[in-house]
């Protein structure tokens, strides 16, 4: 370093440019990146709450609907057709 | 300069980092929407078969009710037929004839007595069983078939009561489908824009490292720059 007055400056215009540097990350990034987490995390759950929807409605399906009930419901109106 | 680099190296490492998240996310979310389609073939294969259910009830409804209309109509044929041989019947037993009866002093006088043919009678009588016998075998059947023709037709209203609800379920779970890949999508734009908006972040702060020449000295690594200040 030839000259510490240009060495100086330059130390200030370092810690300038890291201030700079902090506050375009605090100002571009924080809210927008805040913003982006909260959307995410909303259509996480939204996601997650329509699965649940899904997952249940399947589930009553297969609580209330039997196949082989339904099947037995008819072998039995048809025996009593063949009787006729 | 170390503290520049390490916020430049701290920030691709969030990108990457974040966009590593959003992949595990949208992963799960993507298995979420399979998995749903998975519950929707599963449900529409019961409706499927509900719906084959419910046809076989209406055929033994159809039948059951053309077994009950033709047990009715034989029914009502020997109802008639029971009828006409009571009918006969009266007649027979109605029948008289008059007799002249003489006493033992000669006088004569005429009666009006029964004339009931026998025969005709009986045969009447026997057919009037046969007839009420087979009124008897129809009307049991027509019940029966009458009975059986109810029975499937409450069965067909409530297999299509459950054919509804299978449907409504169905539905919801075919909106659940569109809504998450609604939310994928939206996921996905949103990871999109965040990468993209990092990546011209990370461009900026280069572009700015760059504009200073006490980042990058011409010619001149940061490391060998912190080697020239310690001389």
């Amino acid at each position: 370093m030839d000259n510490y007055g240009e060495f100086t400056q330059s130390i200030f215009n370092l810690k300038d440019s890291v201030s700079e540097l902090r506050a375009i990350w605090k100002d571009q990034t924080a809210p927008s990146y805040e913003a982006i987490h909260e959307n995410f995390e909303r259509f996480s759950f939204n996601t997650w709450q329509q699965n649940l929807v899904a997952v249940e409605m399947h589930e009553l399906v297969k609580e209330n609907y039997s196949e082989s009930e339904f099947d037995q419901m008819l072998d039995k109106l048809s025996a009593r057709l063949a009787e006729l | 300069m170390a503290s520049i680099k390490t916020e430049l190296s701290a920030l691709e490492r969030f990108a990457s980092h974040t966009d590593d998240t959003y992949d595990v996310i949208m992963s799960i979310a993507d298995q979420l929407i399979f998995k749903a389609q998975r519950l929707y073939f599963d449900v529409e294969s019961d409706l499927q078969k509900i719906r084959i259910q419910i046809n076989r009830a209406e055929i033994i409804y159809d039948e059951a009710s053309s077994k009950a209309t033709t047990y009715e109509y034989q029914m009502q044929e020997y109802y008639a037929e029971m009828q006409s041989i009571e009918r006969e019947i009266d007649y027979i037993l109605s029948r008289t004839k008059t007799v002249t009866v003489t006493d033992s002093d000669g006088n004569s006088t005429t009666k009006t007595v029964p004339d009931v043919d026998e025969y005709a009678l009986s045969a009447a009588r026997r057919r009037l069983e046969e007839a009420t016998n087979n009124y008897n075998h129809y009307r049991k059947k027509y019940e029966l078939a009458r009975s059986l023709a109810n029975d499937a037709s409450a069965t067909v209203t409530y297999f299509k009561e459950m054919e509804d609800a299978v449907a409504s379920a169905l539905d919801t779970i075919q909106e659940c489908m569109y809504e998450m890949k609604k939310y994928l999508g939206l996921m996905q734009e949103e990871a999109e824009y965040n990468a993209m908006e990092l990546n011209a972040l990370i461009a900026k702060i280069n572009e700015y490292l760059a504009s200073k020449p006490i980042f990058f000295p011409s010619r001149l690594q940061s490391e060998d720059f912190s080697a020239k200040l310690k001389k």
